[in-house]
C-alpha cells in the first residue's frame, strides 16, 4: 500500500514537471528568441530603383565584428501591409578592407521605403536576427548605371596646379592626377573615377577608398584610366568642388566604374576594396 | 508610418560644408544591443562618441517595421553625447524590437545605425499549466495523508 501511494506520488509529480517543461519550450522560445548583439550601419545613400548596392558594417560594440560567417537579407516592401517579403539573398563580404563590410544587391522593383530583416549567422554557428531600412528613390541623384558618365573638366597636373592642391591624400600617385574625366572618356577606355577626400574623411570607413584605387591602378595601368577627384577644391575655406555637383553626390565617398563608351557600369558608394573595385572593372577590360 | 520614416531617413547623407569629418560611433545603449528584457524599457537612451548635432534622432520599429508612437527623441542637454527618447506606457508590448538612429556630429557628418533588443513574453498560465498545478496539489495532499496516517500508527503503537 505504502509503495503503491509512493509510485503514485512520484508519476504525478513527474507528470507535473513535464507539463512545466512544455509550456516553456519552443512557442515561448521563438517569441523570445535572441536578438543580435551587433549594431548595423548602412554606409552609404542615394538608392535607386533596380538592384542598388546597399553597404553595411556590423560592429561589435565601437569595433567591427569578426566573426560573422553569413549574412542573408530579405527586403520587405514597407508599402504594404503587412509589409511583403520580395527578395532574399546572401551578402558578400569584403574583408579586404579597413573595415570589413558587406554587401547586398536587393531587387527594389519600386520606390518607397524597404525593411531588410537579416539573418546573422556567426562563427560559433549562432544565429541572429537584425533589421534596417532604406529609402529607395525612383531614380538616385547621382549618376545611374546606364547613365552617361558627367565629363568633367577638373583641375590636373597639367594646369600648372600642385598635387597637393588637387588631394588631401599623402603620398598620392601623380598618375591619377593627370588627366580630366573629358579626357579619360574619349579614350575608349573603362575608367574609375573616385570623388574621396583622404584627410578630411578620416574615418576607417571612408578614408581607405583611394588607397583601394591606387592597389587596382597599379594592377590595371595602361587598360583603364583611373582618377581621383578631390570632395574639396579649397582645404583652407573646405569649398566643395565643383565635380561634386556636377556627379550630383548627396554623400561621399563615391567611385564609380565606367565603361569604355563612357556609361556608368557600377557606382560604388561608401566603402570599396580592391577586391569589390576590381571585381567591378575586370569585366570591361578588353 | 511612412512619414516618419521619411523624417528619419531624410538626413542620411552627408554634407559637405563640415570640415574633418569623423563619424559619431555608438558607445553605449539602453536596452543593451542584443538583450531580452523582462519588461518594456522606461527609455532608449544611446550614447555616442562626440556630442550630437540638433536634429539627431532615433525611432524604434518592431518586427513587421511598425514604428512605436508616443516617443520624441532629443539630444540631452545635459549630456550632448546622448540621445534619448522615454517609453510611455504601453508603447512597446513583449516582441522583438529595433532601435534606428541618425545622428550628425558637431561637423554635420551624419550617421545612421540600427540594433536589436526584445522584451519577453510574460507567460500566462495555460491549460496544461493549470493541470500540472492541480496535480501537484493533489500530490502535496497525499504525501501529507500518508504522513498522518504513518504518525497516527506509530502513535498508536
Amino acid at each position: 500500500m505504502k509503495k503503491m501511494l509512493l509510485s503514485i506520488v512520484v508519476l504525478l509529480l513527474a507528470a507535473c514537471g513535464g507539463n512545466q517543461g512544455e509550456v516553456q519550450g519552443p512557442a515561448d522560445a521563438a517569441a523570445v528568441a535572441q536578438p543580435t548583439d551587433l549594431q548595423m550601419a548602412v554606409v552609404t545613400d542615394d538608392f535607386g530603383v533596380g538592384t542598388p548596392r546597399v553597404p553595411f558594417v556590423l560592429y561589435d560594440g565601437p569595433e567591427p565584428a569578426e566573426d560573422v560567417e553569413a549574412v542573408q537579407l530579405t527586403a520587405f516592401d514597407l508599402d504594404t501591409k503587412p509589409p511583403t517579403a520580395t527578395w532574399q539573398g546572401q551578402a558578400l563580404n569584403f574583408s579586404d578592407y579597413e573595415v570589413p563590410y558587406w554587401v547586398a544587391y536587393p531587387e527594389v522593383p519600386e520606390a518607397g521605403f524597404w525593411g531588410f530583416q537579416a539573418q546573422i549567422t556567426r562563427a560559433d554557428g549562432t544565429q541572429t536576427m537584425a533589421q534596417f531600412t532604406i529609402e529607395v528613390k525612383e531614380r538616385s541623384q547621382s549618376p545611374a548605371v546606364g547613365e552617361a558618365a558627367p565629363p568633367s573638366e577638373n583641375r590636373t597636373l597639367a594646369d600648372g596646379v600642385a598635387i597637393s592642391a588637387l588631394t588631401s591624400g599623402q603620398d598620392p600617385i601623380p598618375a591619377l592626377y593627370e588627366q580630366t574625366v573629358a579626357e579619360a572618356l574619349a579614350a575608349d577606355k573603362p575608367l574609375v573615377v573616385t570623388l574621396a577626400t583622404p584627410a578630411f574623411c578620416q574615418t576607417r570607413i571612408c578614408a581607405p577608398v583611394v588607397r583601394s584605387v591606387e592597389t587596382v591602378f597599379q594592377k590595371y595601368d595602361g587598360e583603364a584610366n583611373f582618377i581621383h577627384l578631390e570632395i574639396y577644391k579649397d582645404f583652407e575655406s573646405l569649398t566643395p568642388a565643383d565635380e561634386v555637383e556636377e556627379w550630383r553626390l548627396t554623400s561621399e565617398p563615391w567611385t564609380f566604374v565606367v565603361d569604355a563608351e563612357g556609361r556608368v557600369a557600377a557606382r560604388l558608394g561608401g566603402p570599396v576594396s580592391a577586391r569589390e573595385l576590381e571585381a567591378a572593372l575586370t569585366p570591361l577590360l578588353p | 508610418m511612412r512619414r516618419r520614416l521619411a523624417i528619419l531617413l531624410a538626413g542620411i547623407g552627408l554634407l559637405l560644408a563640415g570640415t574633418v569629418q569623423a563619424h559619431v560611433l555608438l558607445l553605449d545603449a539602453v536596452p543593451k544591443p542584443g538583450s531580452t528584457l523582462a519588461a518594456a524599457p522606461q527609455e532608449i537612451r544611446l550614447t555616442f562618441s562626440d556630442v550630437l548635432a540638433p536634429g539627431s534622432t532615433l525611432n524604434v520599429v518592431d518586427e513587421t517595421f511598425t514604428e512605436a508612437v508616443g516617443l520624441t527623441p532629443a539630444v540631452d542637454p545635459a549630456d550632448r553625447r546622448q540621445l534619448w527618447a522615454a517609453v510611455p506606457a504601453g508603447a512597446l508590448d513583449p516582441g522583438r524590437y529595433t532601435v534606428q538612429w541618425l545622428v550628425s556630429g558637431p561637423d554635420g557628418d551624419t550617421v545612421s545605425g540600427s540594433y536589436a533588443f526584445a522584451i519577453a513574453a510574460q507567460s500566462a498560465p495555460g491549460p496544461w499549466a493549470m493541470v500540472g498545478l492541480g496535480v501537484t496539489m493533489l500530490a502535496v495532499l497525499a504525501l501529507a495523508l500518508w504522513f498522518g496516517v504513518r504518525r497516527r500508527r506509530r502513535a498508536a503503537a
